[in-house]
């Protein structure tokens, strides 16, 4: 790269602030990792996935964002085959089937449907000229409501509530009437008791445990106190890399998936938990700023889309290792190990990128 | 699609999406700055709490040896099969209790409620099987996935390599209650002394736990040693039993319910203490089992029960050295004084019967033939409350300060204990019948030896003992007092000299006793279960109603080296059944075994 005319223009076309907070996240993940799973080998799993992420989002980034727009539907349409096959084939890990298998890699199909949700959803919003009434409500709705109950049946409630709340904002932003909104909050508050009744054993508990997480020092309250011992006894500079005791010593759950926080956390101190909060604000700040140079409004919505994917991980994932929202299994972008997701966020960065470059505008 | 005009409409909601995803981030800021940097030492604090772990170190018992060095008490090691609830997967339940069941033998129901009990948390161990034998280790050797959740962990178990002999001086161990755990000096399944040596001795013998502070994960695994304490063992004793005596006596006692106490009339060393029947102590230290224990608790014969210092029994004639020596010492009577026995004594409109017809007897020849008559006359000169006196300062009716627990007083009446726990005032005719040692009188066979010790080193007073010294430090630990009682001296020899005349001469009671070319002293007694009125109910249930026999014996009767006393329950006469035993000890410790 860089030796060409071409390849002069792709490198200085792309904003070195952004990558630098995204290689950031993503040294800051691989180190927190290593410690985590102290010689095994996420790290190199993991490793490998980011190789392969960055190369898609370099390619990713060269094509017109408008493209997609003609394959949303096609998009969205096999993650809902992909979701429902899951009933058929997929494997069930701890009680929740979440996972299709393809020969040497596990794959998740509900990743998949959130950017299918977004491409999707820009598509019907960048049609629609005005704000939505209640008449036009459905068309959203209508989106949402399949990826969204076919996650929550596995069950993933977190993957669920966020498809929601990104197609949420989404509508939001292109705009909507206060008659409608009102009607929306009202059903909402009405669905909250109906949703809670429905809950899963389990997630009942975590529910349970959210508001009161010392009754529960035994089973999912113990999850979120210890998560929190780990923050704190972080301090100000950390306890330094695979020091952490409460991680050393497996007081952390599913330490190198969603409570990843918890260990770097605990490694790097506050310090180290303001820079990672940085480099998210300033990921999605730059995605942000990517959508107001789009010339369509396609390409915004998907960049808005994309953003508020990050925004959501990062807020519920991280709200959760500190017991400020109940427990839900949500990834932290660039940090959590996992494959799909990784692909996924890579993807998410090279549409942005694509949208900053604006090509074809 | 719209305009420019309203893509720039709608761009302008992204500031508003700006300040929201500030808000959202600095709420997390917030939390983190709380928790990290306000609240950051307490939760260090309890990262460390989490994660380290302070162990028990159990300091090994100190042994039990003889006064010659033969190991009474030892340990042994062994392994203790735990179970870790945590570690236990829901349904790998049934299959450890199945395979408990069916290779050890356990009770399921019992097992499940120790698993389920779970009151020191998941993770601490559960103590399921002391000391499994080599068999059973290697059965779970054999197959570990059989019995999931449990570990094999080495220990020590109390071993009395003697078995049965001197049981009820050692006394056994047993596992600490709910009620010392909560006193705090103990741990769970610690095991203590119960009774005995063991349990007198307890604080030398326990010496002092150390203790290991680990770092632990979350599973309570050990992981790291940080720091250490070493145990110090216990105490080693040496009590002042000699075991050739010792096993002679239970010998002796052998098919027999009775009690034997050896004593060195010079300093109060018990040489030999039997009780009979007896029991392995053996069975206690593996932690006993509901059934054994039910089968030695409600024995009628009380194997437990150390009869030398918790059984009562009334003398008998034996009593009569105490009337005799208050009588002399308070000058009621002279030695030369005679009685005429006719076979019976009339007073109060009552009969109270001689064993025989002595005719005309002093107090020497009252002793040596054991005449009723005699005392008879000589308790209604002397008075309950002087006889009262004279036997509490010989030891009878109050604990000796034996070391061992659970003494019994035993009971010598006076006139104003009758009034003060019958509410009556004392009749003159019971006077009589505790003149022949019979009635409330009930003393126990160590204060028996006790007595005749004293009697025999010449009226110096004794605390009888069985520790001889701790550890390996030199010279004894308990001394003797050297305090007189206060008799004369004259009159205590020729009491010793009357007790000689009960064994050797030809008309002794206690002929029985007689070791050739020693000289014994010694006096019979026949304790009375129920009085003489009762013949007919006697006769019927022959064995219950017949008398204790009792004996006590000091010799050689000049420089006394061994006292001794035998209770032979329901053994019929002291001279008969009691003085052969007596005869058969002083000849081993005088003579060595033949």
């Amino acid at each position: 790269m860089g030796r060409t005319g071409k390849g002069r223009v792709f490198v200085s076309g792309l904003p070195m602030f952004f990558l630098l907070s995204l290689v950031a996240l993503m040294i800051m993940g691989l180190f927190t990792l290593y410690s985590a799973d102290v010689g095994g080998r996420l790290f190199y799993k993991q490793l490998t996935w980011d190789c392969i992420g960055l190369v898609i989002m370099f390619m990713l980034s060269m094509i017109d964002v408008r493209e997609i727009e003609y394959y949303s539907h096609i998009v969205y349409s096999i993650s809902l085959v992909l979701l429902a096959l899951i009933f058929v084939m997929g494997k069930s890990v701890m009680g929740a089937k979440r996972q299709l298998y393809f020969g040497l890699f596990a794959f998740q199909p509900s990743e998949l449907a959130k950017l299918a949700l977004i491409f999707a959803m820009a598509r019907i919003l960048s049609h629609q000229d005005n704000a939505f009434g209640m008449k036009s409500l459905w068309k959203p709705f209508f989106i949402l409501i399949p990826p969204f109950l076919l996650t929550l049946v596995q069950p993933d409630l977190g993957t669920a509530l966020i498809l929601m709340a990104i197609a949420g904002t989404m509508v939001l932003v292109c705009g909507i009437k206060k008659r409608a909104i009102t009607v929306l909050a009202l059903v909402a508050l009405l669905a909250v008791p109906l949703a809670l009744h429905s809950l899963r054993p389990y997630q009942k508990e975590r529910v349970k445990a959210f508001c009161n997480p010392k009754s529960m020092a035994t089973s999912a309250g113990y999850h979120v106190i210890q998560s929190r011992i780990a923050i704190g006894s972080g301090g100000i500079w950390g306890r330094g890399f695979s020091q952490g005791s409460q991680s050393r010593l497996l007081f952390i759950p599913v330490k190198h998936t969603d409570f990843i926080f918890s260990v770097f956390a605990e490694e790097r101190g506050f310090v180290g938990v303001s820079v990672l909060l940085a480099a998210y604000l300033s990921l999605v700040f730059f995605a942000l700023s990517s959508a107001l140079r789009a010339k369509d409004l396609y390409s915004f919505y998907v960049a808005v889309g994309v953003a508020f994917l990050f925004v959501y991980h990062v807020v519920v994932n991280i709200g959760m290792t500190m017991g400020l929202l109940p427990v839900v299994g949500v990834p932290l972008p660039f940090m959590s190990y996992g494959g799909s997701f990784a692909v996924v966020s890579y993807v998410g960065a090279g549409l942005i990128l694509a949208t900053y470059r604006g090509k074809g505008r | 699609m719209g305009g420019v005009r309203e893509l720039d409409r709608i761009k302008r909601r992204v500031i508003y999406l700006r300040q929201i995803i500030i808000l959202l981030l600095s709420v997390l800021l917030i939390q983190a700055f709380y928790l990290q940097v306000i609240r950051g030492g307490y939760y260090r604090e309890r990262s460390r709490n989490n994660s380290l772990r302070v162990y028990r170190v159990k300091a090994a018992r100190g042994r039990v040896y003889s006064r010659n060095g033969v190991p009474l008490a030892i340990n042994r090691p062994c392994f203790n099969l735990y179970v870790v609830p945590g570690d236990l997967k829901k349904g790998e339940i049934p299959l450890l209790l199945g395979e408990l069941s069916k290779s050890l033998g356990m009770n399921a129901e019992e097992v499940k409620e120790k698993i389920s009990d779970g009151k020191r948390g998941l993770w601490s161990p559960v103590l399921l099987r002391r000391d499994i034998s080599q068999r059973e280790l290697a059965l779970i050797e054999e197959k570990p996935w059989s019995f999931p959740g449990t570990m094999v962990v080495t220990a020590e178990k109390r071993l009395y390599p003697q078995g049965a002999l001197a049981a009820h001086v050692l006394g056994y161990l047993g596992e600490v209650t709910e009620e010392e755990l909560a006193k705090g000096d103990f741990w769970s399944g610690d095991m203590v002394g119960r009774s005995g040596v063991e349990k007198e001795y307890q604080n030398v013998l326990q010496g002092l736990d150390g203790w290991e502070q680990w770092e632990v994960d979350a599973r309570g695994r050990k992981r790291r040693l940080l720091d250490s304490a070493c145990p110090v063992p216990g105490s080693d004793i040496y009590l002042t039993l000699d075991v050739e005596l010792q096993r002679r006596a239970e010998e002796l006692l052998k098919g027999k319910t009775g009690a034997i106490v050896v004593m060195d009339p010079v300093n109060g060393d018990i040489l030999a203490m039997a009780s009979s029947p007896g029991f392995d102590p053996n069975i206690f230290s593996k932690g006993i089992s509901v059934s054994d224990w039910d089968k030695l608790s409600s024995d009628k014969s009380h194997p437990l029960q150390n009869r030398c210092i918790q059984g009562l029994y009334p003398p008998g004639s034996i009593f009569k050295i105490v009337v005799s020596l208050a009588g002399l010492e308070d000058g009621r009577v002279k030695i030369n004084d005679t009685v005429f026995c006719s076979g019976g004594y009339r007073f109060g409109g009552r009969v109270y019967h001689c064993w025989r017809r002595h005719g005309k007897v002093n107090m020497r020849k009252a002793i040596v033939e054991s005449c009723d008559v005699y005392f008879y006359d000589l308790g209604k000169e002397v008075g309950v409350n002087s006889m009262h006196k004279y036997a509490v300062l010989l030891g009878l009716g109050k604990k000796t300060g034996v070391d061992l627990p659970h003494e019994k007083d035993g009971l010598v009446p006076s006139s104003w204990w009758k009034k003060r726990a019958k509410g009556e005032s004392w009749y003159p005719g019971e006077t009589l019948s505790l003149a022949i040692g019979q009635g409330y009188l009930q003393v126990t066979p160590l204060q028996l030896a006790l007595m005749i010790s004293e009697v025999a080193n010449g009226g110096w007073r004794l605390r009888p003992h069985v520790l001889m010294k701790v550890g390996d430090q030199r010279g004894r630990t308990k001394g003797y007092e050297r305090k007189r009682l206060p008799f004369k001296r004259w009159n205590i020899s020729f009491l010793k000299d009357a007790l000689l005349g009960v064994v050797q001469a030809p008309d002794g009671t206690g002929k029985a006793a007689r070791v050739p070319g020693i000289d014994v002293a010694g006096k019979t007694g026949t304790a009375q279960v129920v009085s003489l009125m009762k013949k007919r109910e006697k006769e019927r249930r022959s064995y219950d109603w017949r008398a204790h026999a009792c004996f006590v014996a000091f010799a050689p009767a000049d420089m006394p080296e061994i006292a001794v006393s035998v209770l032979v329950e329901h053994g019929g006469h002291g001279g008969s059944s009691a003085a052969p035993l007596a005869a058969d000890l002083i000849r081993t410790y005088l003579k060595g075994a033949e």
